[in-house]
């Protein structure tokens, strides 16, 4: 059955992360091998029988999209329901540092939780002091908690300097498997002390220590890896006191593995932590892109008790996926999802989850706007569209630059003087031989032959040509046995993060594939090449630089620009003016807060870059001049103007300004009225969802994809000189932005969310 | 015999509680004060050093007259519930006996002037609690009339800088003519050591400064050549009883009250596990008794000389009042 035709929402997720926030996922979920395996290990952590508690180090790996914050939240989430239940963080790595790791994980503790955790030895210290005589029993209901120790302290007088002392010199004995910084004992004493609480918090925090924390030895900040990474391990301490269990999640770690080379020193703290972690009994999951397993050494891989990839999306993990999302959403179309369809496409985007979940949304909206079932012509079209590519010509450039950058000469776009046997880069390596690199978009099952038939004319061009093939696009893995018969290696897929290092070890493996046909002196000359080759380039930055380039202008007083500036300081003042109707004079405004209004923000700047010609009309106005070229930019300028679609495309992008503006407003007013009681599902949140929903139901139905005449004229501009951007950047561009308008409901929704959540 | 013999021959005496002190019951927590009430005297008992730290009280105020031409800081150091308020009163108390004539003494208690606007206590913040308690003492002594204007003015203005407003004050006395005060100023508790050492670098006159503080011994007696200071502070620590120092509590406060009326008496080994445990302060003995009769008391009829409290029935008071919430 497919859809009705009128499309009214979509079961499938546009925005495919993970849910981060405390709140549980609503969506449907996917359950893979690698979700259970996940949890299998987190059980064997929990099952009370366990005797040791010994704690647990779980190694998460997988690129981008492949679902590792999706089995961290998973599992926090499974710790939170265990009987009994178990304390459990989910931290992203945001920074590049520990030290901004810590910070994070410090804010997410809180203060309450910390001085909580210090009263507990507190209590055992004051347990002790009454364990006799006619405060016996009393003692023994301090030392379970049920009694609070400050309560006792005070109503029998006890000596609570004298036991504070001794709460401090218990701490630092215990934490000396950590740390001889004796500070930490002694601040973390002070916070159950009234007045020394704030200035604690600001040092451990990693502010200077104030005055009265000096006089207690307390002089150093907390402002290096090591510092960090031992404090994090002094709280890992305190939480496994008392068997208490306490499963950590760490995502992204390796943005603070890869960012510079490990030293040995924090090398050795970060060692010292999972140590921690272990004899504490907590359990800690580690994700992060492959990478960050090689440059763990062997002393922390070690610690590593339990390891796993994220594997691909199988055909039949994305079919029930499908199945349950349309369930889910009953009220919904059902749309058709063919089998062989669903198989093509889990098999072009290499079964990342990220991506078929995008392209679920993408294909469900087609099968219910064009009342069709989805099938592999469908999926091919949509992936050629959605999936990030770069434009032959946008590599080309890179790999002009690579060769440049290393010092080869080539000819560029060199006919071998064969029919169909153009190739974009050609290498000389003799009379009669040489390296070709060719450059395609995308390779699927129709492409095969044309392509095969360039191949053969390329090699049969000379005596002895290798063959580079660069596919910046979709490549069917079908395919690849076939071409690798005619090519070095496999096909070479572009990906901004690698390809430079991927085009480096294609190009040294040619050195030997010559050598073997008994090349001499021009076959050295390729393995000079690879002496001298030093490739420290940065692809993605090319491509950053050629694709996304924005113009950045400063200007002042449009009307425009005025409006915009308004718009925006409306949308951070938000709280100033959107006061909670029915609420007591006497309650604090709640403000809005900052990370939402951001959200907002970007959003709205995002758009102003886009399609805002300002720049563009500034630049002609401003150099006015009596010369043929600037009445020749001014002739452009027209005629761009009178391009079709752009008058058009600007008010499209007029409504869906006021659209996000109005959806601010009203995601403020909403969480000044409402927002404290939506921390739990209930009318509140359903009210918060349905405004989400609204929001994306509307601008999904937007003419987004008609902005890109706007977008060309911005980014082509009419400097002299500039070039002009490709039809294939503009579609990237377009393509984006109405991914991220789109998507904005769920980043709003998912923010709003995760600043509701206790910390 | 008359009415009247048979009358007070059945008059039964009062049942009180001997660890409360008589007319301050509503106050058990509150530090003995013979500079208020001067029936406290009697309360005193010496255990742990208590002798000892009045012996040097004594000798560094051999001469209070000396206290014309300098200002002087008390700190007492000790851990709390050691008996740091009860010492400095005393000390208050003695002093106030001993200035020899025209000089009087007139105790000004600060001890409690530094929470701020919004009920914080100011503790680490120590230009702030300066500048706070000279605030204080300032309209205190307005309020006394021993300041007037433009004086008090004056010394209001110096709010910020506490040296020289303490440095002052004997001149503001002397401006209303009351050249033979001397000011005994008793000061909140102190945490930190750079606030002790500030306040005993007070130059001044007729000043004399009662500080306690958490300091431990070692902080404290460094205290004691204080480069600041051009008189040194005179020191006194206090700390937790010494064994016999509960029987002799016990003893003396019996002894007084019997006087008074009827009570319970307390088991041997209820004392013997007062002996034997773990840092026993004088207020934490003092509090503990007091409570084991106070609960006792309410129990009814059998609250009389004739009942020895047992160790079991005092546990079992203090383990069902304290699951109470009660204090």
């Amino acid at each position: 059955m497919t859809g009705s035709g009128r499309y009214a929402g979509n079961p499938f997720s546009p925005v495919a992360v993970a849910v981060t926030s405390d709140t549980e996922s609503e969506g449907p979920n996917i359950e893979t091998e690698a979700i259970r395996k996940g949890e299998r290990f987190l059980d064997g952590y929990l099952t009370p029988e366990k005797l040791d508690n010994a704690g647990g180090v779980l190694a998460v790996s997988g690129e981008h999209g492949t679902g590792k914050t999706y089995l961290a939240m998973r599992l926090v989430r499974r710790a939170r329901r265990a009987d009994p239940p178990v304390n459990a963080m989910y931290l992203d790595v945001a920074s590049d540092t520990f030290i901004g790791l810590y910070g994070r994980f410090l804010t997410r503790l809180g203060r309450d939780a910390v001085r909580k955790l210090v009263n507990d030895y507190y209590a055992d210290i004051v347990a002790d002091s009454l364990a006799s005589g006619s405060t016996f029993t009393v003692a023994k209901h301090v030392r379970s908690g049920e009694i609070d120790p400050s309560l006792v302290v005070g109503g029998y007088q006890m000596m609570e300097s004298a036991l504070l002392r001794r709460v401090s010199e218990q701490l630092v004995s215990e934490l000396r498997t950590i740390t001889d910084n004796v500070a930490f004992g002694a601040a973390l004493t002070l916070l159950l002390r009234p007045g020394y609480d704030d200035a604690v918090w600001d040092w451990l925090k990693g502010g200077a220590p104030h005055p009265a924390l000096v006089e207690r030895g307390i002089t150093h900040r907390i402002d290096d890896e090591v510092s960090a990474l031992d404090a994090m391990g002094v709280f890992a301490l305190l939480y496994g006191r008392k068997n208490r269990r306490f499963v950590l999640a760490i995502d992204e770690v390796d943005k603070v593995l890869m960012s510079k080379p490990l030293e040995v020193e924090t090398a050795n703290a970060l060692q010292r932590l999972l140590q921690v972690f272990l004899s504490a009994g907590s359990f800690v999951v580690l994700c992060g892109l492959p990478e960050y397993r090689r440059v763990l050494g062997s002393d922390l891989t070690a610690r590593i008790g339990h390891s796993m990839t994220m594997p691909p999306l199988t055909g039949r993990d994305v079919m029930k996926f499908i199945a349950d999302a349309q369930d889910n959403e009953a009220e919904l179309p059902r749309v058709e999802f063919k089998a062989t369809a669903v198989e093509h496409l889990v098999r072009l985007v290499d079964g990342n989850p990220r991506r078929v979940i995008q392209l679920c949304h993408e294909l469900y909206r087609i099968g219910v706007e064009e009342n069709k079932s989805i099938d592999s012509t469908l999926v091919e079209t949509e992936v050629r569209k959605h999936v990030d590519v770069a434009s032959v010509e946008d590599v080309t450039a890179i790999v002009r630059d690579l060769l440049d950058a290393a010092g080869f000469g080539y000819i560029a776009n060199h006919y071998l003087g064969i029919r169909n046997s153009r190739v974009q880069f050609w290498l000389d390596t003799g009379t009669d031989s040489g390296v070709a690199v060719l450059i395609v978009d995308s390779v699927l099952a129709d492409d095969v032959a044309t392509l095969l038939a360039r191949l053969n004319a390329v090699r049969t061009a000379r005596q002895a040509v290798e063959v580079v093939l660069v596919v910046t696009g979709l490549l069917d893995p079908a395919t690849t046995d076939e071409l690798g018969k005619r090519i070095v290696g496999t096909p070479l897929r572009y990906d901004r993060k690698n390809f430079a290092t991927d085009f480096q070890a294609v190009l040294r493996s040619l050195a030997n594939r010559f050598e073997r046909l008994g090349g001499t002196n021009p076959m050295s000359a390729v393995r000079e090449w690879m002496v001298r080759l030093n490739m420290q380039y940065n692809s993605t930055q090319a491509l950053v630089e050629r694709i996304g380039r924005d113009v950045e202008r400063l200007t002042s007083d449009s009307e425009n620009q005025y409006a915009n500036l308004r718009d925006r300081v409306t949308v951070f003042n938000m709280a100033a003016n959107v006061s909670a109707a029915g609420v007591d004079e006497g309650e604090r405004v709640r403000r809005f807060p900052a990370a939402v209004a951001k959200v907002f923000q970007e959003a709205l700047t995002a758009l102003d870059r886009l399609g805002h010609p300002d720049a563009v009309f500034d630049d002609i106005l401003g150099d006015a001049e009596d010369t043929a070229e600037y009445h020749r930019r001014v002739t452009q300028l027209q005629n761009r103007l009178a391009a079709a679609g752009v008058y058009r495309a600007a008010g499209v992008l007029h409504i869906l300004r006021r659209w996000v503006v109005s959806f601010s407003n009203a995601t403020a007013t909403w969480f000044v009225s409402e927002g404290t009681s939506a921390r739990d599902s209930g009318p509140a949140r359903s009210r918060f969802d349905q405004l989400c929903r609204a929001y994306e139901r509307v601008a999904e139905t937007m003419p987004l994809n008609e902005v890109g005449p706007l977008v060309r004229l911005v980014g082509d501009g009419t400097t002299p000189g500039a070039t002009q951007l490709s039809d294939a950047t503009v579609r990237v561009r377009v393509d984006e932005f109405r991914m991220q308008y789109q998507q904005l409901g769920g980043r709003v929704r998912q923010t709003v969310l995760a600043e509701l959540s206790p910390p | 015999m008359t009415a009247d013999k048979s009358e007070s021959k059945s008059a039964k005496p009062p049942r009180i509680n001997p660890f409360l002190i008589p007319k301050r019951e509503h106050m058990p927590k509150a530090a003995l004060c013979p500079w208020r009430w001067a029936d406290h005297t009697e309360f005193y008992v010496e255990v742990d050093n208590y002798a000892d730290s009045l012996e040097i009280f004594d000798a560094s105020f051999a001469d209070p007259a000396l206290l014309q031409e300098n200002s002087r800081l008390v700190l007492v150091a000790g851990d709390s519930g050691c008996g740091k308020s009860a010492l400095i009163n005393h000390c208050v108390h003695l002093l106030a006996e001993r200035l020899p004539s025209p000089l009087r003494a007139v105790p000004v208690d600060l001890t409690r002037e530094v929470e701020d606007e919004s009920g914080h206590e100011m503790v680490i913040d120590i230009p702030k609690r300066m500048s706070y308690i000279g605030d204080k003492l300032v309209k205190k002594l307005a309020a006394k009339n021993l300041i007037g204007e433009p004086v008090l003015g004056t010394l209001q203005g110096l709010g910020d800088r506490p040296h020289e407003l303490h440095a002052e004050l004997a001149n503001a006395l002397d401006s209303k003519e009351n050249f033979d005060v001397v000011l005994l100023l008793l000061l909140p508790t102190m945490e930190l050591v750079q606030e002790v050492e500030k306040y005993a670098a007070l130059s001044g006159r007729r000043v004399v400064y009662f500080a306690e503080s958490l300091l431990v011994r070692s902080q404290a007696e460094g205290l004691a050549n204080s480069r600041g200071a051009e008189v040194p502070p005179v020191i006194m620590t206090v700390g937790t009883l010494n064994p016999g120092d509960v029987g002799k509590f016990v003893d003396a406060r019996f002894e007084e009250a019997r006087t008074r009326g009827d009570f319970p008496g307390l088991a041997d080994e209820l004392i013997e596990e007062f002996e034997n445990g773990r840092e026993m302060s004088i207020a934490r003995l003092q509090q503990t008794l007091a409570r084991i009769y106070m609960l006792a008391m309410k129990k009814g009829e059998k609250y009389a000389s004739n009942w020895t409290i047992s160790l079991r029935e005092a546990q079992e008071l203090l383990f069902h009042d304290t699951l109470e919430g009660n204090e």
